[in-house]
């Protein structure tokens, strides 16, 4: 999955500013998660972390995040390591470039 | 026959004032379980702003204990967890007398069809795909709230007074003898009737009549601990639950509310107050008593309460001591 400049700015409201630098950085430690699960072929750990993911980055205001946690989730049923590979690599680019633009909530 | 007498608006409580269903409505409790710690973070964040309390639980395990330990409005289930899945906590709620009544929404990950048919099935009352729209989630949820609230009023509540009626209370006697059985603490249970309710309505009329009964119900209310429950048991009868509550304990506090009501004028007729006193038996739950016995036994106080010359307030310990000379 290739990302334009203009899919590393995320606009998210601006009541969940405290909880983003956390959220992200968790991100980080599951893709080290994932390469050690990887060298061990541990699909389940992967799966797991795959599927939350999923299911929280867009409530977050992460699509991308939501995206490639689905991705994840599959490829890690499928037990494909490159396919999560894929998707590791994809997630690090977002998270290493990513720009969060806090907005005032819409009424 | 008597003249019947005006009200004064001073007499006309509103129903509202005590109602139990109207005094929660601000401030539903709901529990969230989820096994993503992301996930409730961020429920909990948005949620922060509504009037809504929320609980939250990481695992199956976690959420049995707080389930047990608090009462909730709503449930949210996540269906996949680690290591036990959310199913495993719905068929636990499902098959328990007192949760299975509370609303459930199922948080899940999965789209799949046969996922959601499982749940609706299963009793779920809605079921919403993760990631969702906080928006859509809150309306959900507040839609649920909205609509138990008003069946259990409908259901639950005595429309005269705005009180439990013997139905709830009757089935919250029952889920409180199975905690105790579970966590035993003194529990006792009161019996209060009106004296000579009866003379009031024949010598006012039903409407003074009426006030009398809304009255006593709001200092009943207002002199009782948040955690005693009172209901409406019948006619001018009233019963009250009273947990972590030993029967001398709870003679205190029957005895402070008899005192209150000396005192309380509970209508005007023309320029005379019209006052009264109860009688109250108290019997506290003894081990293997069943929940007829444990009723039946405390109106047998009572009963020896108005024997006694009623206006007054009467434990089965008592009772049983005096009965021994
Ligand atoms: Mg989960």
């Amino acid at each position: 999955m290739e990302l334009s400049k203009s899919n590393y700015t995320v606009h998210i409201d601006i009541d969940l500013e405290e909880l983003i630098p956390a959220y992200l950085e968790k991100r980080r430690k599951d893709i080290q998660t994932i390469e050690a699960a990887l060298g061990s072929d541990d699909f389940e750990t992967i799966r797991v972390i795959g599927h939350s993911a999923k299911g929280s980055g867009a409530g977050y205001g992460f699509d991308l995040i939501t995206e490639v946690g689905a991705q994840i989730e599959l490829a890690a049923k499928a037990q494909n390591q490159a396919l999560i590979r894929d998707n590791l690599e994809t997630l690090a680019d977002f998270l290493d470039h990513v720009v969060v633009i806090f907005d005032e909530e819409d009424v | 026959m008597k003249k019947m007498y005006e009200h004064t608006d001073e007499w006309l409580q509103s129903p509202e004032q005590v109602n139990p269903a109207h005094a929660v409505s601000a401030n539903s409790r709901i529990i969230l379980v989820d096994d993503d710690e992301d996930l409730r973070q961020l429920i909990i964040h948005k949620f922060k702003h509504s009037q809504l309390i929320i609980d939250q639980a990481g695992s199956v395990q976690k959420a049995k204990e707080m389930l047990y330990e608090n009462h909730y409005e709503l449930i949210l289930l996540d269906l996949m967890m680690e290591p036990e899945s959310g199913y495993k906590l719905f068929e636990f709620v499902k098959n328990d007398p007192k949760l299975k009544w509370v609303p459930l929404i199922v948080l899940s990950g999965s789209d799949d069809i046969d996922d959601k048919v499982r749940c609706l099935s299963m009793g779920a009352d809605d079921y919403v795909t993760k990631p969702f729209h906080y928006k859509e989630l809150n309306a959900r949820v507040q839609r649920i709230l909205a609509r138990s609230k008003q069946f259990e009023q409908m259901a639950f509540c005595d429309a005269l007074t705005g009180l439990y009626n013997r139905r709830y209370f009757y089935n919250q006697l029952v889920i409180e003898m199975e905690r105790n059985q579970r966590y035993p603490v003194p529990i006792s249970l009161a019996l209060v009737d009106i004296d000579y309710f009866k003379q009031i309505n024949d010598t006012y009329g039903h409407p003074v009549g009426d006030q009398v009964l809304q009255r006593l119900s709001c200092v009943l209310k207002q002199n009782l601990r948040q955690s005693d429950l009172v209901a409406r048991y019948g006619g001018e009868e009233f019963v009250v639950l009273l947990t972590n509550t030993t029967e001398e304990q709870a003679a205190t506090i029957m005895n402070g509310v008899l005192e209150k009501v000396r005192k309380v004028c509970f209508a005007k007729a023309g320029t005379e107050d019209v006052r009264i006193t109860f009688s109250s038996g108290i019997a506290h739950l003894s081990p293997d008593l069943k929940v007829q016995e444990w009723i039946k036994r405390t109106d047998s106080v009572m009963y020896q309460a108005k024997e006694y010359g009623r206006n007054r307030v009467m434990t089965w310990n008592e009772l049983a001591s005096a009965i021994r000379g």
